[in-house]
């Protein structure tokens, strides 16, 4: 494929409804393109989706999941809210009137976890008992890969930690963030 | 180590009170607590059903009901707090009627790594099938005659915590050099000139920056894997009850 046409097929959710159409009708013509062209919709599609959490605008939706996030993690939210729950505060405070509906949605998420304990649901209905689960903490080894990479830093093994850390960061799990900074670090070294 | 702090608009809510109202009582916060890794994590829940698949081990089984009752728990809450239409009094048997049914044909699961997909499914098409079945009774005055309403119309698919996960995690996985003007143009929605302003580059520069962005989300397995709709198309979720 001719790197100007790939190029422009990527770019597809980028362009103006005239070039989308006309991508549409060459993907049309070259059927062998329609793949590429599909991927890229899904992608494009995903990307709308997922940034309408980061935004500036706190429509209904956005703000019965900020509610729901504020719910399950009050003050400690996991690593990937962060940023997204930062941001929905920040577009908040510019605009009190939203505050009213944000606690309507507080007060039915804490409604429908009310109407039931959900401790004794879940052992009704799974058979377990709670106490059996240790509480917190993430799986064991995707502490381990951070621990093996620091391990392999202090014993001399720089290209080996690398792929451990590499691999916290892509899980994007505990310790990612800082399993990226040691990466960063280590490129900098790299280039002195 | 990055501390996390609540800017004012915080004080305004009335969650820590709510979150302090009795010792006896347990939500879903109390039991996602135990689970070993985040509930937003698809990811890890697939690998968890995958070992599970693999060695019917009993200590696997029980971290796939916990995370599969907290998303079931979770899924149905955020429903009634959406939708207007929806009875509190419904909400319990259908909490447990959805677990029951993701159990009941957790063998027919075809592609173990998208548990997590079919499980989301599963409640998705049991909410649908629930709102489509039982007309919502809207009361139009305390002691009045009653409206018999339309059903709830509008589902998103939209996940807050998984879909910001993953989108994160793929800006994550960029090239560094690549990452400032995919955050610049996919989360702040900057436009080409604005990010060209931001970082000294040209617009063509950027425009190409842009396309190697989506050429690389193109290539991420982890992206391919989380949007692919093929892996398993037609899922064989349960019939409808």
């Amino acid at each position: 494929m001719e790197a100007s046409l790939e190029e422009r097929i990527l770019l597809y959710p980028e362009l103006s409804l005239d070039d989308q159409l006309a991508i549409e009708s060459f993907v049309a013509a070259h059927p062998e393109y329609e793949g590429v062209l599909e991927d890229v919709k899904a992608i494009g599609a995903f990307l709308e989706q997922a940034s309408r959490f980061w935004g500036d605008v706190a429509d209904d939706d956005v703000l019965v999941h900020y509610a729901l996030a504020r719910y399950m993690y009050d003050d400690a939210p996991p690593e990937h809210l962060r940023e997204p729950l930062r941001r929905l505060e920040d577009a908040l405070s510019r605009d009190p009137g939203r505050l009213a509906r944000l606690e309507r949605f507080v007060t039915r998420i804490e409604t429908a976890d009310r109407q039931s304990d959900a401790l004794a649901q879940f052992e009704q209905l799974t058979g377990h008992r709670l106490t059996d689960y240790p509480k917190g903490g993430m799986p064991l080894h995707l502490d381990m890969a951070y621990f093996v990479g620091k391990i392999r830093l202090v014993l001399g093994n720089v290209s080996g930690a690398r792929r451990a850390f590499q691999t916290v960061a892509e899980r994007n799990g505990a310790h990612a963030s800082e399993a990226r900074r040691i990466l960063a670090e280590l490129d900098r070294s790299k280039t002195r | 180590m990055f501390v996390y702090k609540s800017p004012d608009i915080l004080f305004f809510l009335p969650i820590s009170t709510l979150m302090s109202i009795g010792s006896e009582w347990h939500g879903i916060r109390d039991v996602a607590a135990h689970l070993p890794f985040e509930l937003d994590d698809t990811e890890e829940a697939n690998r968890a059903f995958q070992r599970w698949r693999k060695s019917h081990r009993a200590k696997e089984k029980r971290i796939v009901d916990l995370w599969t009752y907290c998303f079931v728990r979770r899924y149905f809450v955020l429903k009634f707090a959406q939708e207007d239409g929806f009875r509190l009094s419904d909400l319990d048997d259908l909490i447990a009627r959805t677990y029951r049914k993701i159990d009941t044909y957790v063998d027919t699961v075809k592609s173990p790594g998208r548990y997590a997909h079919w499980v989301s499914k599963v409640c998705k098409n049991t909410f649908l099938n629930h709102t489509r079945t039982h007309r919502y009774v809207v009361p139009l005055q305390p002691d009045g005659p009653e409206l018999v309403a339309e059903p709830v119309s509008t589902f998103t698919s939209s996940d807050f915590g998984i879909l910001s996960r993953e989108l994160s995690a793929a800006i994550g996985r960029l090239p560094e050099f690549l990452q400032a003007v995919a955050r610049m143009r996919f989360i702040e929605h900057r436009s080409y000139e604005e990010i060209g302003r931001a970082t000294g580059k040209s617009l063509p520069v950027i425009r190409s920056y842009t396309s190697k962005i989506a050429a690389r989300f193109r290539r991420d397995r982890h992206l391919r894997a989380f949007l692919d709709p093929t892996a398993e198309t037609s899922p064989r979720t349960p019939p409808n009850d």
